[in-house]
């Protein structure tokens, strides 16, 4: 939010081990937790202040117990919005609609529960490694790949970061962009599977007439049933004729 | 305005934890299903509402109190080292 400099202040509060391990146990005492908070301003560099909640994490608990909250708190003490998933682009509005209203009043709507995972799967693993191997195998066992899609995520960041962990909102340009592209690659993807769907039908009708690709030959496209049939012979005959039930003679 | 301290709300809450099941120790399926509930339910300070106030410590020395920091706005956001 550098944007802003300083007509907000950031403020953050270090909670309890989201995904504890050996190295990162839960903590027992309030001594434990105080030395992570200097060393996670120190590890992740943050310029802004941090605080170090009590053991039983009474302010994270009274603000909800979020797993990745951010508030937005106006001039006069209130909640003007809040993030139940952050996401630095929706706080970048907010910020700038409540600067627009001289720091009073909720803004858009006041709050977002949009489930905003792209910054974490981009930059999720650093925290994640620190608990390993326990963190993802208990993340693993809880909901499958939410472990793998961080350590991916992060060897893709920088493809990914541009999008993931920008500061300010997409122009609608590059939204629409997206989107379009979003929707051709699902087209392209159901074609696809279409035209996957249409051989195997195909394969299927040359194996029900007899048809052998094994001898490597060119295989003819299967004829449809009846028409193999001589002329003049009744159609339904013809059908019975071609299935084998009914010998020709007979018609 | 009176703002209300995050002790009091505490108190009030129903979900309240005690410290050792705040401190899990495993990350568990429960956790996932709680935070599913949260998020639907949108379980934070209802926009509009005073911010509880709180005094903890800084990292570096000193405490810091929200009372004493109401200009400019403040984003105030919650992080865990693991």
């Amino acid at each position: 939010m550098a944007h802003f400099g300083d007509r907000v202040r950031l403020i953050e509060v270090l909670v309890r081990q989201g995904h504890p391990g050996p190295e990162v146990p839960c903590y027992g005492n309030f001594e434990q937790k105080l030395r992570d908070g200097y060393r996670y301003k120190e590890l992740e560099g943050i310029p802004w202040t941090v605080l170090v909640d009590d053991l039983r994490g009474t302010v994270h608990q009274a603000y909800g117990s979020l797993a990745d909250p951010t508030y937005l708190i106006d001039n006069d003490g209130r909640v003007a919005y809040y993030n139940v998933w952050t996401h630095v682009p929706t706080l970048f509005r907010a910020v700038q609609a409540l600067l627009a209203r001289e720091g009073r009043g909720v803004v858009l709507g006041g709050v977002d529960r949009k489930p905003h995972f792209g910054a974490t799967l981009t930059n999720g693993w650093p925290a994640l490694r620190r608990g390993l191997p326990q963190s993802a195998v208990d993340l693993e066992t809880s909901v499958p790949l939410s472990a793998v899609g961080p350590w991916l995520g992060y060897q893709l960041r920088p493809l990914l970061a541009p999008l993931t962990l920008r500061e300010r909102p997409l122009p609608r340009a590059a939204k629409a962009a997206l989107g379009a592209a979003a929707v051709a690659a699902i087209m392209f993807g159901v074609r696809r599977a279409l035209r996957g769907a249409a051989e195997a039908t195909e394969a299927g009708n040359d194996a029900a007439t007899g048809d052998n690709r094994s001898n490597g030959a060119a295989v003819p496209r299967a004829q449809p049933l009846v028409a193999r049939v001589p002329a003049g012979v009744p159609r339904e005959a013809a059908e019975l004729v071609a299935r084998g039930w009914l010998s020709p003679g007979a018609t | 305005m009176r703002i209300p301290d995050v002790t009091q709300r505490l108190n009030a809450l129903e979900q309240a934890e005690s410290a050792e099941r705040y401190n899990y120790r495993h990350f568990r399926p429960r956790l996932v299903t709680g935070e599913v509930v949260k998020t639907i339910e949108a379980r934070g300070i209802v926009p509009g509402e005073p911010a509880p106030d709180f005094e903890l410590p800084m990292v570096g020395g000193g405490s810091w109190r929200l009372a004493r920091h109401l200009n400019p706005p403040i984003l105030l956001r919650f992080g865990s080292f693991s």
